[in-house]
């Protein structure tokens, strides 16, 4: 019995880590919507402030990419900044895949994508988003509405910043495939630079260490963002030591605290 | 995955714990010392993110059943081949991981079942070259971090030579981490002592 305690205590210790917050917040919508645009129809899901209810105010949104796997953590990680920050929580809209997202989130064709951006940014600009502020307590200011996005997400993010800039004054980017089709949304950069620079705007890159070759067109985004845009507020987050995908949590919860610590 | 790397645990450390009441002797030990070199690579290259690693294990067994082990590792990955306008400079990883380890025998092997803890140092630096870009940046990257994890060591057992085939399975970072840095490695070991 005794040679059993030394194991079943050590195993015990292993097995007990903080789990990682799983829980629903509190409210949640679910509606579909079809689009003209794209000839797809889109399932959303719609976090609400646990405050919702009691008030009248509006609230700033969050646009969330790759929602099935990205939506609860970021919804939760906007309920924890807004208590720690004293501050106003948003409301977080999941986008689900209506389409592949190699379609959606790629602005041009290539062996890797489909190049639907314009398409889907249309949908979300024109259809989507004027839905959530009709059904919603949802602020119509540009400077209220963010978009965030993880790998192709962040590319789609990227080119929404340089192709429908007045459509969102908050771009939160992880891990952004700016490499995609020989930096093509650096391309779209440079010409829409002249029309977007002195727009007041928050934008988060943040991407891992060990992401080597994109890292690269990241940096580069990051530092024409602190040369050109006067009114821009920007950082770049490297994640010590994490990859393309251990790096995503981590960085959801920085770009989710930039948001909330600078809006 | 918890359940599972807990049974692995509760099954080795009992193994450790209900060992021969017989008193180990040298003539029971196939191998007191070996160190054994190996070429390995991540799991992932199989989806494309390449990398060579060299590495050395090196096993003191203190009994039959348990054995001291020291992990190092040097690896260079190879660029992206979808990223077209980055020029790699380098980007190579150093590791070094100690632990404690656990070995069942049959007739021509040994396999052993450890918990390895260390640090990894990863560096990179990669020039942005795109025509259709006016700039061409230099962009660096470096950093010191924690790694542990599980590793299963197989030795086929010959003489003073023997074949070493090891898996190691990280632990930080759940299904990702494992996904990004799991590693497989295959040597020739050689019996010191």
């Amino acid at each position: 019995m005794k040679k059993l305690l030394l194991p079943l205590f050590l195993s015990l210790l292993i097995s007990c880590e903080k789990e990682p917050l799983h829980t629903d917040p509190e409210s949640k919508n679910v509606f579909s919507i079809s689009s003209s645009e794209k000839g797809k129809t889109y399932q959303i899901r719609v976090y609400l402030p646990a405050d919702y209810l009691q008030s009248s105010d509006y609230y700033p949104t969050i646009y969330v990419l790759d929602a099935d796997e990205n939506e609860k953590f970021v919804a939760n990680e906007c309920k924890k900044a807004s208590e720690s920050l004293h501050t106003q929580n948003a409301i977080v809209i999941g986008i689900n895949y209506g389409d592949n997202r190699d379609v959606d989130y790629t602005p041009t064709v290539t062996d890797y994508g489909k190049g639907g951006s314009e398409a889907f940014m249309k949908f979300i600009k024109n259809e989507l988003i004027p839905r959530i502020e009709n059904d919603y307590r949802a602020d119509k200011q540009r400077k209220s509405r963010t978009i965030l996005g993880h790998s192709f997400g962040g590319l789609l993010g990227a080119y929404a910043f340089t192709k429908f800039n007045e459509v969102f004054g908050n771009y939160l980017l992880l891990s952004p495939s700016l490499f995609y089709d020989h930096s093509v949304v650096l391309q779209y950069e440079q010409q829409s630079r002249p029309a977007i620079k002195d727009n007041d705007q928050l934008v988060y890159i943040g991407a891992g260490s060990t992401e080597d070759g994109l890292l690269p067109a990241n940096d580069l985004l990051y530092q024409r963002l602190q040369t050109y845009y006067l009114h821009t507020k920007s950082i770049f987050n490297v994640i010590a030591g994490r990859g393309h995908q251990s790096s995503k949590n981590f960085d959801i919860e920085d770009a989710i605290h930039f948001y909330f610590s600078n809006k | 995955m918890k359940k599972i790397i807990t049974s692995i645990v509760i099954t080795t450390l009992s193994i450790t714990c209900f060992a021969q009441n017989k008193v180990p002797t040298e003539k029971h030990l196939p191998y007191r010392l070996t160190t054994e070199p190996a070429i390995g690579t991540r799991l992932s290259t199989a989806m494309g993110a390449m990398d060579i690693q060299l590495t050395n294990l090196l096993q003191y067994n203190i009994s039959r059943r348990v054995g001291l082990i020291s992990h190092t590792a040097v690896s260079h990955t190879f660029p992206n081949s979808r990223i077209t306008d980055v020029k790699q400079n380098y980007s190579y990883s150093i590791m070094q991981k100690f632990g404690i380890g656990t070995s069942l025998y049959s007739k021509h092997n040994i396999h052993t079942f450890s918990f390895l803890a260390g640090v990894r140092y990863n560096a990179y630096s990669g020039t942005l070259n795109n025509d259709q870009l006016p700039e061409h940046i230099t962009t660096k990257a470096q950093s010191t971090t924690s790694d542990y994890g599980l590793m299963y060591n197989w030795k086929k057992i010959r003489n003073k030579y023997f074949l070493s085939f090891r898996l190691y399975v990280p632990l930080k970072d759940g299904l990702a981490g494992i996904t990004e840095n799991a590693t497989i490695e295959l040597g020739v070991g050689i019996k010191l002592k």
